[in-house]
């Protein structure tokens, strides 16, 4: 642009500060999923190079090569690729860190800040809370002060922080519009998104451990809000998953079964409507309260009633269900089916058999009664609820009914299909959530990974399948106030008091608000939004011009905020007198220049007719002595009065 | 006015207008002249009359120095004036053994300096002196001038050869600088008609007194300038400092006479306030001499171009 | 190349203020919106880039946080834009006013830049090849001064300015074009050394007349009171019976230099402009006073800086 520009300077020790503290808020961002030897070197390396450069000191070339050689080596040492969110991740944050060691003039500044946003950018792919979202946006602010330090004659630095936090701020609209009307894409344009990322919550399988995990892990796994009242805590059944095949060690829904017909449904009650907000899962399982009765839109029924979608929960999911708490399901059953809920493992515990084959000779065809048989062993028979149970051994059912008779539901669940099959009862192992927290703040219901849970369900000749917790026999308060209070024995703690009770709920509202309403925002929900506002997503025409006419509008007012000027220090008589001024000027009566107020009035007073010409008369005397008759400012009432009359003329 | 004044003040005031009607019955046909060397008088400032002879400059000063009942002298200056003959001389007497001081004109109430630029750099500068200070040292002696002591000086602009002009740095002395220019028809029928100025001013009633204009100086000083005022003010200042075709803008100094200026003209006008209109009527008076232009430009209309530029903010 | 030159011509036909050429105009200026022009830095251009890189990775992510972060940086950094316009957009350049300065020298000129309603921040004015970094606030005024470049004596045109502002974040540029109509005079270059002016007193010329006070006076006067005892022509007054003043000749205590064009022939015009320069700066510096007769004109007798800038015009101005 102009060829005069000075040979880049460096820039000052200010802008250097808040580059520094962007990369540093930069870092903090992503320290939870960095590897644990990159993190504190980088902080300490950022440190130093801050201190250094405020001395004027530049950073050994020879020891940024090495670093920037050391860095990829680290990445792939740690993870064996540099590709992928993790090593990514890392590489990006080291070499913005690294980029700080070579930032000697604007130009790198510029650079660094650049990159550092979209570094930024990044943090987010490890987790889109409101709260991560809030901070990474919050760290925009030094991103944008540093390229305001480096404006020529830019200010102190408070007031150059205000500036950006404000222009921040006033990008919100803006901000706002864009989201909503960016189009989605349908298909992902690289790569395959969540490939490698874990999953979360009630996976299609169950081995040892593995709900065990989920039980102490307290981020939540969905919500859901009730048409009508929540249902009490002993229905708040939602199945994810039916396992029918076990190997011995793990539970597993068996390929067999997926070619079962839908298990018929008849309600015997009322049904509830509700909607499910789903975290984000990375998996098709969806949960569903017993007994779902339709699949909704883009999500398909398995034969036992789990509903699964039709892509994987990678940022959330909302759906609609309707379901019965009271049913019969599958009142006749098939041979395929008797045959898969009889299934057992070769011939290991046999002991658990034993048992079975006893309660059988003993109560005949009598299912309920060996039910009954089974529950009482696990109620009175020294079996206790942890969730921290011994390690069983190879015979993993014999070992908990027999020995350790310690564990949590998927130990209780386990063994009791087992025993179930091995008495000649189909049986089958439902894993899903459990209970669930009721918001107070808002009429919904919060499930939270811990409340995942697995129990049982057997199959009686005229009821169908019905649903058996064998868990609640040994705790019947795992039931009524969920996992954790379960294992460690219930009683008022001080983070169950009311006020703090009420703050979680607050928040968590705030939370489901967020991921409803911005994480859940997809392709089909913008369709749906758009289409109430009158354009046809359908037709590129009608997107465009939205688009268009939305950027237009965002441009003019814009603009339109570019062009205002303020009013200046005046105070509000001066601007009744400018806006009489104006609006004489208009009925051809202009100040000349240099002419004093009061001539001004009394000179246009005596082109008007009398009576209006005395009005002005009248305001050109008040207008003196309130403007220059005393050193103090006029008192309000009457300047107030002399406005009231200035638009009361009408010349 | 705060209604505490003394009694005398208000009469002085009340006395105004008539001292006023006189002077303008003397000097015929310039009354916004004369208003403006009362202001003059009244602001405290010492007045320079510059023009073309015969136009009746020495009259207003006499007008003026006989309405306000002034003591009157007047030197007529030369080239061979010394400060002596302004100041005075210590006479050495007989009888008593001692030099005594015999004051010369400047020891009067109100001087007219006739023909000011005809007397050298050192009287002109020993006047100026003693106009700035309202004081002057004779012989290791300070002597106090009376305390209505007022310079009123005549120059003539035509007459260039065989004279000092009085430098840029010392013509701000002048609270203003007049002209009156030729008296417009009827009045100058009327001067012909009229009987002679000479004698008129010898029959002269004075309507105010020496005490009279002390008060109404007090009362001038006491009258308010609002924010608003200072403010035009200050931009007309501004404005003189930023003109491309003046090299020296008016100084700080220039701002106060401006303003004791138009603090005059708004107690001539009866009021006890400054509005910007008192500013504009005085300023060529009292800023024109000030100005020094980039070029031969002229000065009023510098300073006249000054008042159309700089709005007055309401 | 000459479909360039024609572009370019009716680009600045068109857009008079998009390039240099724009018609002189009056003091004061204020900026509009007609003469604003604004586009992206390359920093800019670099950072759309980049924010372009972070919408795609987000909607191939689906991630709506992120989506919503670049749509935020997105919308605080299009702001720049209008930043940049509105930290020129209403600004005034009240006057300018020239310093003086002969051929050669560095010329100051002083801007005055004001700010009538809000502040104005990251400003930066191109002159010639230099740039001064300024901001204002709000309702004040700014004094910019500026060196410029002289060559020759006589009027010199200000040199088109450049206004421009990359205010808030360096990815716009917005820049206007200023060609106020003012010249500025330069005076002529003083020749280094030279023959001081014929009847300065400097050469070997007798000394003039002195006078002692008393002798020589040229008549005689009325005495009036104030005048000095001293003076009173005893004699005179004796014969006359009425006191009588000696008058003196005016005293000749300032020798008068007269600084002449016609003494100077055989010279060419430029040197005799650069010796009278030179004589005129010295009898300033001396106190002296002076008179220069130059071809059409005549100034002085008389002293002083007025008298000073008043010969120094005349002879920058000289053809």
């Amino acid at each position: 642009m102009s060829a005069a520009r000075v040979p880049a300077p460096r820039p000052d020790a200010r802008s250097f500060g808040l580059l520094s503290l962007t990369v540093a808020a930069t870092l903090a961002l992503h320290a939870t999923h960095l590897p644990l030897w990159l993190s504190p070197p980088l902080a300490l390396l950022l440190t130093l190079r801050w201190l250094g450069f405020r001395r004027g000191r530049r950073f050994p070339a020879l020891l940024r090569y090495a670093l920037v050689l050391t860095l990829p080596l680290g990445v792939i040492a740690t993870y064996g690729t540099l590709f992928g969110r993790l090593p990514g991740a890392a590489l990006a944050v080291g070499l913005l860190v690294l980029k700080l060691t070579e930032t000697e003039t604007r130009r790198d500044v510029h650079i660094a800040v650049a990159f550092a946003a979209f570094t930024l950018m990044s943090a987010l792919l490890f987790g889109q809370s409101l709260l991560q979202t809030l901070l990474v946006c919050a760290a925009l602010a030094p991103a944008l002060a540093t390229l305001l330090a480096l404006q020529p004659s830019a200010g102190a630095t408070r007031a150059i922080l205000k500036t950006a936090v404000l222009r921040l701020a006033a990008a919100l609209p803006v901000t706002l519009l864009a989201f909503v009307l960016v189009p989605r894409l349908a298909t992902p344009l690289w790569g395959a998104p969540g490939m490698q990322q874990a999953r979360t919550g009630i996976s299609a399988s169950m081995s040892p451990g593995a709900i065990g995990q989920l039980l102490v892990d307290d981020s939540p796994a969905f919500r859901v809000g009730f048409d009508g009242p929540i249902p009490p805590r002993a229905q708040r059944y939602f199945r994810a998953v039916v396992l029918w095949h076990f190997d011995g060690r793990t539970w597993t829904s068996g390929s067999a079964a997926r070619h079962l017909p839908l298990e018929p449904l008849q309600a015997l009650g009322p049904t509830q409507r509700y909607t499910i907000s789903m975290e984000a899962t990375r998996q098709t399982l969806l949960p569903a309260l017993d007994m779902p009765l339709q699949a909704p839109a883009a999500t398909r029924f398995t034969a036992a009633r789990t509903l699964l979608a039709d892509r994987p929960v990678d940022h959330g999911l909302r759906y609609t269900v309707s379901s019965a708490t009271a049913y019969r399901l599958q009142p006749h059953l098939g041979a395929r089916e008797r045959a898969l809920g009889l299934q057992l493992p070769g011939d290991d515990d046999p002991r658990a058999r034993a048992l079975a084959l006893h309660w059988r000779t003993r109560y005949g065809d009598n299912p309920v009664a060996i039910i009954d048989a089974a529950l009482h062993r696990f109620h009175d028979d020294g079996y206790r609820y942890t969730l921290t149970p011994p390690p069983l051994g190879r015979q993993q059912i014999d070992d908990f009914l027999f020995d350790t008779r310690a564990g949590f539901c998927e130990h209780y669940a386990s063994a009791f299909v087992f025993l179930m099959r091995a008495a000649g009862i189909p049986a089958r192992v439902v894993a899903g959530y459990q209970g669930g927290y009721a918001n107070r703040a808002a009429d919904y219901l919060l499930v939270r990974q811990a409340d995942a849970h697995a129990w049982a369900e057997v199959w009686l000749r005229g009821r169908g399948w019905v649903r058996v917790d064998p868990t609640a026999a040994v705790r019947p308060d795992r039931i009524s106030l969920g996992a954790i209070a379960a294992a460690q024995g219930a009683g008022a703690r001080w983070y169950q008091a009311a006020w703090l009770v009420g703050l979680r709920d607050r928040i968590d509202v705030l939370n489901r608000l967020w991921d409803q309403s911005v994480v859940g925002f997809n392709a089909l929900r913008q369709r749906g939004l758009l289409t109430r506002f009158g354009v046809d997503p359908q037709r590129w025409q009608s997107v465009a011009l939205a688009l268009g006419g939305a950027l237009a509008v965002a441009l003019a007012f814009g603009l339109a905020l570019a062009l205002r000027e303020p009013a200046g220090e005046r105070d509000a008589l001066g601007r009744a007198f400018d806006r009489l001024q104006r609006r004489l000027t208009r009925r051809d009566h202009p100040r000349q220049p240099g002419e004093a107020p009061a001539h001004y009035l009394t000179r246009v007073a005596a082109d008007l007719p009398a009576e209006q010409a005395a009005a002005l008369r009248a305001l050109s005397t008040q207008f003196v002595r309130l403007r220059y008759a005393s050193t103090q400012p006029a008192p309000r009432l009457a300047v107030r009065d002399w406005i009231r009359r200035a638009r009361e003329l009408k010349p | 006015m705060p209604d505490s004044s003394p009694q005398a003040d208000l009469a002085s005031l009340a006395r105004l207008p008539p001292a006023l009607a006189q002077v303008n019955a003397l000097v015929l046909g310039k009354a916004h002249v004369v208003r403006l060397g009362f202001a003059c008088l009244l602001a405290g400032g010492h007045l320079l009359l510059e023009d073309i002879p015969g136009v009746g400059k020495t009259t207003l000063a006499h007008a003026l120095a006989a309405t306000c009942g002034l003591g009157f002298q007047r030197v007529q200056f030369t080239s061979d004036l010394t400060p002596a003959d302004i100041i005075g001389v210590g006479i050495y007497e007989q009888e008593q053994r001692r030099f005594k001081f015999h004051p010369g004109p400047l020891f009067t109430e109100l001087l007219l300096a006739d023909e000011i630029n005809r007397g050298t750099p050192k009287v002109q500068s020993a006047l100026l002196e003693a106009m700035a200070e309202g004081q002057v040292s004779v012989e290791g002696e300070t002597r106090a001038l009376p305390g209505v002591f007022t310079v009123i000086a005549t120059q003539n602009p035509l007459d260039l050869a065989g004279t000092f002009p009085l430098p840029d740095s010392q013509l701000d002395r002048f609270l203003m600088r007049l002209s009156l220019g030729y008296p417009d028809a009827a009045a100058e029928r009327a001067l012909l008609t009229g009987s002679e100025r000479r004698v008129l001013l010898r029959e002269t009633r004075s309507v105010l007194t020496a005490a009279d204009l002390l008060a109404l100086r007090e009362r001038v000083r006491a009258v308010s300038a609002s924010p608003a005022v200072l403010e035009y003010l200050q931009a007309l200042l501004g404005a003189s400092r930023d003109h491309p075709d003046i090299r020296v803008g008016l100084s700080p100094r220039a701002g106060l006479a401006l303003l004791a200026a138009a603090r005059a003209w708004a107690l001539l006008g009866g009021r006890s306030y400054v509005m910007p209109e008192d500013v504009q009527a005085v300023f060529i008076a009292v800023a024109a001499h000030r100005l020094q232009p980039q070029r031969n430009a002229e000065r009023v209309a510098l300073a006249s171009a000054l008042l159309a530029e700089v709005s007055v903010r309401a | 190349m000459s479909l360039l030159a024609s572009l370019r011509a009716r680009l600045a036909r068109r857009h008079p203020s998009l390039l240099r050429q724009r018609p002189r105009e009056a003091l004061p200026i204020e900026l509009g919106q007609r003469r604003i022009y604004v586009v992206p830095t390359a920093f800019g251009i670099g950072f759309g880039a980049m924010l372009i890189v972070m919408l795609l990775g987000a909607l191939n992510y689906n991630n709506n946080a992120a989506l919503l972060l670049t749509c935020l940086l997105g919308a605080a950094c299009a702001q720049s834009m209008y930043g940049a316009f509105r930290a020129l957009h209403g600004l005034r350049l009240e006057a300018i006013r020239a310093g003086h300065a002969e051929a050669g020298q560095a010329l100051i000129v002083e801007l005055r830049f004001a700010a009538p309603r809000r502040a104005h921040a990251g400003l930066c004015l191109h002159v010639d090849a230099t740039r001064h970094d300024f901001s204002i606030a709000a309702d004040t005024a700014l004094s910019l001064p500026i060196n410029l470049h002289t060559e020759r004596r006589g009027w010199l045109d200000l040199p088109a300015l450049k206004l421009e502002s990359t205010w808030p974040f360096g990815l716009f540029r917005a820049w206007s074009w200023l060609r106020p109509d003012v010249r500025v005079l330069v005076y002529p270059a003083r020749e280094t050394a030279g023959p001081p002016p014929l009847g300065s007193g400097a050469e070997s010329m007798p000394a003039p007349r002195s006078h002692e006070l008393g002798e020589d006076y040229a008549g005689l006067r009325a005495y009036q009171p104030g005048d000095s005892p001293r003076r009173i022509a005893w004699k005179a007054s004796a014969r006359n019976a009425t006191l009588l003043l000696r008058l003196h000749e005016p005293p000749d205590a300032q020798a008068l230099w007269h600084l002449r064009w016609n003494a100077l022939r055989g010279l060419d015009p430029e040197t005799r402009i650069m010796r009278l320069a030179r004589w005129v700066d010295e009898a300033q510096r001396g106190g002296q006073r002076w008179q220069l007769d130059l071809p059409a004109q005549s100034l002085g007798p008389d002293a002083g800086s007025a008298h000073y800038h008043a010969c120094m015009s005349a002879l920058a101005l000289l053809p």
